[in-house]
C-alpha cells in the first residue's frame, strides 16, 4: 500500500508521515500541488491527503488536477483546519472522499486511512458467499422437478424485479401512511421469498408485517430501506454465486 | 472476559431487520446478543452489565450513536475502554474520520458485508 501526503508544511508532512509508516504503509510526501501531481501520476497511489490551505495552489485545484490524472482513482482525502459543517459539505460536494480536522489526532488519521484503504480494494471483491438460511438450494431444486431450468431461471429473475417494484410501492405508501397496503406487499413477498428459498428475506418481511398490524411504526421508513438494502446485496451475491 | 464459552456483543440499532440479522450472523460466531433500540438504552444497559463488544448503529433515535460512544469513552477505567464497532448508512454523508473522533475503533458501511463485521468481531473478541 502507498499513500501519497501533499502538504505545504514540513512538521505537518513528517507528522503524518510517521504515523501512516507505524500502519506499515508506505508514504510518499510533495510539499506543494504541482510535485505532488507529477507525484501522484508516476506512483499511482492507493490513497491521497492533500492539504487545504497552501501556497500557489490549493488543495481545491490540486483535487481538480489529480482529478484529471490517468488511471488514478485513488479516494483522496483533505486535511483541514475548518471543521464548520458547511466546510464539510463543500469537501464533499468538491470530490475530497473524505477529510480530517486539524489538529490531527494519530489514531483517527490511522483509521481513517486504514478504512478507506480498506474500502477502495473492497469495490472490486464484494463478498460473493451465499448463506443457506439465505437462499436454500433444496427449494430449487424442489421447483427443478417441476419447472424446466429456463423456466426457473425466468422465475428468479421475475421475483427480482417484482422486489424491486415492491420496494419503491412501500416507501411511497409510507409517506402516505398506507398501511393497509403496507401489509399486503409485505405478506406477499414473505409468501414468494418462502416459495423461492429465500428463507431469511421471507422472515424479515414477516415480522415487519406483525409490527406494522400491530401499529409499531415508527422505525418503518428505516426497516423499509433497510429491508431494500438486504434485497439488493442478496440478489447480487445470489447472482454472482449462481451466474 | 465476562462469561466461558461464548462473549457478550451489545447491539445498538433502532431497526429490528437489522438487529435479527445479526442475531443471526453472529450466532455462529459463539455471540450472545443483547438488543438496544436507542443510543441512551445503550449507556443504561452497558452502565448495569458487562459486555465484551459494541456494535453501534449511528442514526439512533433519543441520543445518536456518536454522542453516546462520546459518553461510554468517558466511563471509567476498562468500561471507558470496550472495542466499539460502528455501522451505519451514513445518510448524512459524515466524514469517516468523525466516527473515529467519536472514539469508535472501527466502522463498517452499511449494506453490511457480513465476511467483513465478522472478522471485526473476531478480531475484538480474540482472548
Amino acid at each position: 500500500m502507498k499513500v501519497l501526503v501533499i502538504d505545504d508544511n514540513a512538521v505537518n508532512r513528517r507528522y503524518v508521515k510517521s504515523v501512516i509508516e507505524q500502519e506499515g504503509i508506505e508514504v510518499f510526501t510533495a510539499k506543494d500541488g504541482v510535485s505532488g501531481i507529477s507525484l501522484a501520476a508516476e506512483l499511482n497511489p492507493d490513497s491521497i491527503l492533500v492539504d487545504i490551505q497552501m501556497p500557489d495552489m490549493d488543495g481545491f485545484e490540486c483535487l481538480e488536477s489529480l482529478k484529471k490524472v490517468p488511471n488514478l482513482n485513488a479516494p483522496i482525502l483533505a486535511i483541514t483546519a475548518y471543521s464548520n459543517p458547511e466546510d464539510r459539505d463543500k469537501f464533499i460536494a468538491k470530490g475530497f472522499q473524505d477529510y480530517i480536522t486539524k489538529p490531527v489526532k494519530p489514531n483517527v488519521l490511522s483509521s481513517t486511512i486504514n478504512y478507506w484503504l480498506k474500502n477502495s480494494e473492497k469495490k472490486e471483491q464484494q463478498s460473493t458467499l451465499v448463506r443457506k438460511q439465505e437462499f436454500d438450494m433444496a427449494a430449487k431444486d424442489e421447483l427443478l422437478k417441476h419447472i424446466d431450468p429456463v423456466g426457473v431461471q425466468e422465475l428468479y429473475k421475475q421475483f427480482e424485479v417484482e422486489i424491486n417494484e415492491f420496494m419503491s410501492n412501500l416507501q411511497q405508501l409510507n409517506s402516505s401512511k398506507n398501511f393497509y397496503n403496507i401489509c399486503s406487499i409485505l405478506h406477499t413477498i414473505k409468501g414468494n421469498a418462502g416459495s423461492l428459498g429465500f428463507f431469511e428475506l421471507s422472515e424479515m418481511a414477516s415480522e415487519l408485517e406483525e409490527n406494522t398490524k400491530l401499529g409499531d411504526t415508527n422505525n418503518l421508513e428505516q426497516d423499509i430501506l433497510d429491508l431494500k438494502a438486504y434485497t439488493q446485496q442478496l440478489f447480487y451475491r445470489y447472482e454472482t454465486h449462481f451466474n | 472476559m465476562t462469561e466461558v464459552g461464548y462473549k457478550k456483543v451489545l447491539v445498538a440499532e433502532d431497526s429490528s431487520v437489522i438487529q435479527n440479522l445479526l442475531k443471526k450472523i453472529l450466532l455462529f460466531e459463539n455471540c450472545k446478543l443483547t438488543s438496544a433500540k436507542d443510543g441512551q438504552s445503550v449507556i443504561d444497559k452497558y452502565k448495569n452489565e458487562d459486555f465484551d463488544l459494541i456494535i453501534m448503529d449511528i442514526n439512533l433515535p433519543v441520543l445518536d450513536g456518536l454522542s453516546a460512544t462520546k459518553e461510554i469513552r468517558l466511563l471509567e477505567g476498562d468500561k471507558g475502554n470496550i472495542p466499539i464497532i460502528g455501522i451505519s448508512g451514513n445518510a448524512k454523508n459524515l466524514p469517516v474520520s468523525e466516527f473515529f473522533e467519536a472514539g469508535m475503533n472501527e466502522y463498517v458501511q452499511k449494506p453490511l458485508n457480513y465476511d467483513e463485521l465478522i472478522s471485526l468481531v473476531k478480531k475484538y473478541t480474540a482472548e
